[in-house]
């Protein structure tokens, strides 16, 4: 039985992390809903690289649950979460070293090859048609994010900030993830840049991929999300339309300080 | 009870001496977190320098030098003194230049120090042992403890001056300024310049006094067993670098403990175990595998220290090549990384090059060393899955090379003609049988070894993996029932096929060539696959290989097993090619060979191990010429270590730092790309 | 002036300079880049002597990069930096404290495994004179008397306000001219933040400059002589706190509202 409003593909219920004695996380609650732009924000020190590292599976919450597209997603680990369906890109580009862009794209298709050893040895016809197939896909994403074929063979740090980061996203795609998750994906670009990758934001989510959001540019995180979280001390401040949300008075404070 | 004390005496000593030398590892690694494999050398040098102060006069490099004669306390302090400031030089020149670079760089430059040193102690010294002066302390009658334990009065010397020296150190750490300096430059290095402590200066302090202890350890041993060597330091080295992971590396406390137990140990262990005398060695570094695979930290380390920066093995620019020296580089990496890149047309120029070679070449002599040039370039290969792919240092590849020599040994010679007497002839296929069996093998060894480490980064992988190489060495010289020992195995029959024999240089090395082939095509063709793509990404960034779905331990296991695999099956020819195999030819220097000549060539590349297995051993040969190298044959390593050194302080990205290989399977490329 | 003994550093008041007409510190065109990104792009600050000087912008502004290009921690792209008068750009880290800088770090940085006591007495490291040292051991002790109480603990088992109490006190035992604070109450409750603020005056009381990294702008605004606001590496708007415009500040933050 389906219900009638559909269940949200990403929702945090109750999460807690705990370091020793120390709370980061104390309670935290979110719900991404399907196809949509969700943007988590909040002031440094918020616990905001806590609550990624738990979505992403590096953290195995202390406590709460977190239910991804129907599963409990809390303690599968890094690959363990990737598999499900939820890619991300990092705040500080991490492309690898010295691969092409191309290269760097196919690691992203990781989970959809599997060719036994002796079949990569032999070269056997599927395993030539897999990897045939999932290079076209790649050249198929480069378009979509810009970039163009004429990249595929470029090493891929050594491209621009801004090309770095569509490669990145492209690399995340590649995984046909469910969810797509952009930590500050627009930190160190200008205004064209960040216009850029807004739009291309607005195309994944037009693929039926839901997005989350961090990001600090305020601007671009109030025209570009449907929907907003706000988190201080490790809890949920507010949560709700982006204009309703930062016009909240207990919102501003967090992030201007309140007089005293 | 008298046998125990006897043994508890021998242990206290022994321990003492590890605990001196863990000491110096421990001090450094906590302020700098740079392993410096070096202390064995500066060890060794504190030995040869006491005795050589205490004598009238000794020869230097053939020169009779006089000396002063000092009595063992003047001597022992002068040669504190100056091997201390070895440490400081060597800290300034090898080290410095590389505090922010790749992690592999300070660790193979470390390693280059240690082959330097003592190449140049053996070239000073020479290669046999000098024997230690009596002291007049040494003369006096043993004390007597319970009536039964007795101990020299020079053994209470070796006691008291350890535990006075280890008072001492942890008196300065704890109450004077510039220890208190060096502690906090090892809990924090930016938090230590923001308060204004000068942190090279104390670099330099905490190698002055490491290298003072290790120097301190190396005489006090040196007199224990009365005499200095040149290769004295190695084994003492890596006992220490051991005691101080057991004990928890930066923890000068667990240093002492870490000392104390393997003294102890390995004494009690000789006493008690069946022919425990020949196994004390492996006692330690099994104590140190099964350490590390349940406590990483070690016994009172802190678990942070078990982590390294992400980003390639020795990737990054330089800045301090400049000049010609830079040119140099330049075109050296230009025409490697083109050389790489060609990708399968440049492998089969190759091969086509090396087989005309083979035809034409009229000495036998230059074809046996083109053999060994195959066989050091298919072993590096088999390194270069692991280490250049994956982006783990492995310091116990050589037991994967060893296992498939001794298998191969085993089965022809031990079993099947000494034991069933079958001829060598009759059964001339079981070679062809055991070169996968072989492979198999040691891909299994190497998963048993892989498993362990999987937890372990950076650092304490390199050292596991050089404990599970040494394991294997001494099991091979001292389970004499099933490898013959020391002795080794002989007369393991040449090749042979279908009963044409294939003993021949020329027939050898076109054997070889077969296989190198076969090992590159093989390994090239894992690699340009989602496999390779899958080991590169946890070489360049294991957390975002990991978030992109791969599952990068059961990646490094196959890793391991690929590299395993190359080892055993390598091992089998080479067997078969010297006919003659020992533990000697496993050796961890061996392995550090390997590992240089994968870094000379081209990490991560298909024939930069082949390139650089060329440059070596055809320098190794054209050097035998000069008549200085003639004289004193050990230099040749030096200036290896040197070359190397240079190497990774102006260039720690390696000489084909641009050098990489496609790994797409060849034929798969969509239409649209250029 | 100095009942509490937070001397000013010598430099700061004898010597060439004078300091009626010199900033005690003025980085001119300072770029600082992490590769191919630039994080800071032209900025220019001037502190003058005796003042609080505050920097505030959104996280990513590049603010704390500022200041550790200032303390010698990053390289600069280009610019330069001058203090009491002397250009200090190629200076080392540790000699900047010696001539009278102390930078107080983002997330505190105690040396969590030495005793509160060994962390003030490492704060005078790159001071000459070892006799006065428990003196102001003493002191720092009357100005945070939570610390007097835990001398012997180990830094690290102190709470995240202590933290920041010991840091600034470690950055004060330097006797600086000028103090460096970066986000000293990041992820601090309401009442430590008041209690940090208030010593930020008491400091500058006693005699020291202050240059305040914050993300906390109404506070910052308040407690400052002069305010840059930066954005995106710049300085995008400055003044003193009754010339702000606190909607700016505020759309710096937020964004502006559709």
């Amino acid at each position: 039985m389906r219900a009638p409003t559909p269940a949200p593909l990403l929702e945090a219920r109750r999460i807690v992390v705990r370091f020793g004695g120390l709370e980061a996380v104390g309670g935290f609650d979110m719900a991404v809903a399907r196809g949509a732009i969700h943007g988590l924000i909040g002031p440094n020190g918020a616990g905001k690289t806590t609550v990624l590292n738990v979505l992403t599976g590096f953290i195995r919450p202390t406590a709460g649950e977190l239910v991804f597209d129907g599963e409990e997603i809390g303690g599968l680990g890094v690959h363990g979460v990737a598999r499900r369906g939820l890619a991300r890109t990092f705040q500080n580009i991490r492309l690898f070293g010295v691969m092409t862009v191309l290269e760097s794209v196919l690691v992203g298709g990781h989970l959809h090859f599997s060719a036994s050893a002796p079949a990569l040895l032999f070269g056997t016809r599927r395993s030539r048609g897999a990897e045939r197939a999932m290079v076209a896909r790649a050249h198929e994403l480069l378009d979509f994010v810009g970039l163009g074929s004429s990249f595929a063979d470029r090493v891929a740090t050594t491209l621009s900030y801004g090309h770095q980061r569509r490669v990145e996203i492209a690399r995340a795609l590649m995984s046909a993830p469910k969810m797509l998750l952009l930590d500050e994906p627009l930190a160190g670009m200008n205004a064209v840049e960040k216009s850029e990758i807004a739009d291309l934001v607005r195309q994944v989510r037009a693929q039926g991929i839901a997005v989350l959001l961090i990001e600090h540019d305020m601007q671009i995180v109030r025209s570009l999300c449907d929907h907003l979280t706000v988190l201080e001390y490790g809890k949920r401040l507010a949560d709700g339309l982006p204009e309703a949300v930062l016009a909240d008075p207990a919102v501003q404070a967090a992030y201007l300080g309140r007089a005293r | 009870m008298d046998y125990l004390g006897q043994l508890l005496a021998n242990g206290l000593v022994l321990g003492a001496v590890y605990a001196l030398t863990a000491v110096a590892f421990t001090l450094v690694y906590g302020v700098v977190r740079l392993v410096n494999f070096a202390f064995g050398e500066l060890f060794m040098l504190g030995a040869f320098l006491t005795t050589s102060l205490m004598l009238p006069e000794v020869r230097l490099a053939g020169v009779i030098v006089p000396m002063p004669g000092f009595p063992l306390p003047v001597a022992a302090l002068g040669a504190i003194v100056l091997t201390a400031l070895i440490g400081v030089l060597v800290d300034r020149i090898a080290y410095r230049p590389l505090r922010n670079a790749p992690r592999l760089a300070p660790l193979i430059t470390s390693i280059a120090v240690s082959v330097v040193l003592q190449s140049l102690a053996q070239t000073l010294w020479g290669a046999e042992e000098l024997r230690f002066p009596e002291f007049y302390l040494a003369t006096l009658p043993p004390v007597v403890l319970f009536d039964s334990i007795y101990l020299s009065v020079m053994d209470l010397v070796v006691m008291a001056s350890a535990v006075i020296a280890m008072a001492g150190l942890s008196l300065f750490i704890a109450r004077s300024s510039l220890g208190r300096a060096m502690r906090a430059s090892a809990e924090d290095q930016t938090a230590a310049l923001l308060v204004g402590i000068p942190v090279n200066r104390v670099v330099a302090a905490a190698f002055a006094i490491g290298s003072g202890f290790a120097a301190l350890a190396g005489l006090l041993y040196a007199q224990t067993y009365g005499f200095a060597h040149s290769s004295m330091g190695f084994l003492p080295g890596l006992k220490a670098l051991t005691a101080a992971v057991l004990g928890g590396i930066g923890s000068i406390p667990g240093a002492a403990l870490g000392g104390l137990i393997l003294g102890l140990v390995e004494a009690l262990g000789s006493g008690y175990l069946p022919n425990g005398t020949a196994w004390k060695d492996a006692i330690s570094f099994v104590l140190l595998v099964g350490l590390l695979y349940l406590r990483p930290q070690g016994l009172l380390g802190k678990p942070e220290l078990n982590s390294a920066g992400r980003g390639s093995l020795l990737g990054g620019a330089s800045e301090f090549a400049g000049g010609w020296l830079h040119t140099l580089f330049g075109r050296l990496d230009g025409g490697l990384a083109r050389l790489a890149a060609a990708g399968p047309g440049a492998a089969l120029a190759f091969l086509a090059i090396a087989a005309v070679l083979g035809a034409l070449m009229p000495s036998d002599y230059w074809l046996r060393i083109l053999t060994m040039v195959v066989i050091y370039g298919m072993l590096a290969s088999g390194l270069n899955v692991i280490v250049g792919f994956a982006g783990l240092l492995d310091l116990g590849f050589v037991a994967f090379w060893a296992v498939g020599s001794y298998l191969t040994s085993i089965l022809f010679v031990l079993v099947l003609k000494d034991s069933f007497g079958v001829a060598p002839d009759d059964i001339w296929w079981l070679l062809y049988l055991n070169l996968p069996l072989a492979g198999l093998l040691a891909a299994g060894f190497a998963v048993l070894l892989g498993t362990p480490t999987l937890r372990l980064r950076g650092d304490y992988l390199a050292i596991m993996t050089l404990g599970f190489g040494e394991i294997i060495r001494v099991v091979a010289i001292n389970w004499i029932g099933l490898t013959n020992g020391p002795m080794g195995i002989r007369d393991i029959p040449a090749p042979d096929l279908f009963g044409i024999p294939l003993g021949s240089p020329r027939a050898q090395f076109f054997f070889a060539l077969v296989l190198a082939a076969l090992v590159v095509f093989a390994i090239a063709r894992i690699v340009r696959s989602y496999v390779g793509r899958a080991w590169v990404a946890i070489r360049e960034d294991e957390e975002a290989a990991e978030a992109m779905g791969v599952p990068t331990a059961r990646y490094k296991l196959y890793a391991y097993a690929a590299s395993g695999f190359v080892g055993g099956f390598v091992g089998v020819f080479y067997a078969h090619y010297q006919q003659y195999i020992s533990p000697l030819n496993f050796s961890l220097f061996e392995n550090i060979l390997l590992l240089m000549l994968v870094v000379l060539g081209g990490l991560g590349t298909f024939l930069g191990p082949f390139i650089g297995a060329l440059i070596w051993i055809v320098f190794l040969q054209l050097a035998l010429d000069l008549p200085f190298v003639q004289a004193y044959p050990e230099t040749r390593f030096a200036l290896l270590g040197v070359v190397l050194i240079v190497l990774m302080v102006f260039r720690p990205q390696g000489l084909a730092a641009s050098a990489r290989v496609s790994l797409i399977m060849p034929g798969s490329r969509a239409k649209g790309a250029a | 002036m100095s009942h509490t003994g937070l001397t000013v550093h010598p430099t700061a008041l004898t010597g060439h300079v004078d300091q009626a007409t010199t900033p005690l510190l003025k980085v001119e065109n300072l770029a600082v880049s992490y590769g191919r990104i630039r994080a800071v792009d032209g900025v220019d600050l001037t502190v003058e002597p005796g003042r609080i000087v505050s920097l505030v912008g959104s996280n990513g502004a590049g603010k704390t990069t500022t200041l550790m290009a200032l303390s010698g921690l990053l390289p600069l792209t280009e610019g330069k930096i001058s203090f009491a008068g002397e250009d200090i750009t190629r200076l080392a880290p540790e000699l900047r404290v010696s001539r009278g800088i102390a930078h107080v770090p983002e997330r505190r940085r105690v040396f969590a495994g030495m005793s509160v006591r060994e962390n003030l007495v490492l704060g005078a490291y790159a001071r000459g004179d070892a006799v006065e040292i428990a003196g102001d051991v003493e002191r720092m002790t009357t100005l945070f008397p939570i610390l007097g109480k835990r001398l012997s603990q180990a830094a690290g088992t102190l709470s995240g306000g202590e933290q920041q109490m010991l840091a600034i006190a470690r950055g004060l035992m330097s006797r600086p001219a000028l103090l460096v604070m970066d986000e000293p109450t990041m992820g601090l409750a309401p009442q430590m933040i008041d209690l940090i603020l208030d010593t930020v005056l008491e400091i500058r009381k006693q005699g020291t400059t202050v240059l305040l990294v914050e993300q906390n702008a109404v506070e910052a605004i308040r407690l400052s002589d002069h305010v840059y606001i930066m954005r995106l590496g710049r300085i995008v708007h400055q003044g003193s706190g009754s010339t702000i415009d606190p909607e700016r500040v505020k759309s710096f933050y937020l964004g502006a509202e559709a």
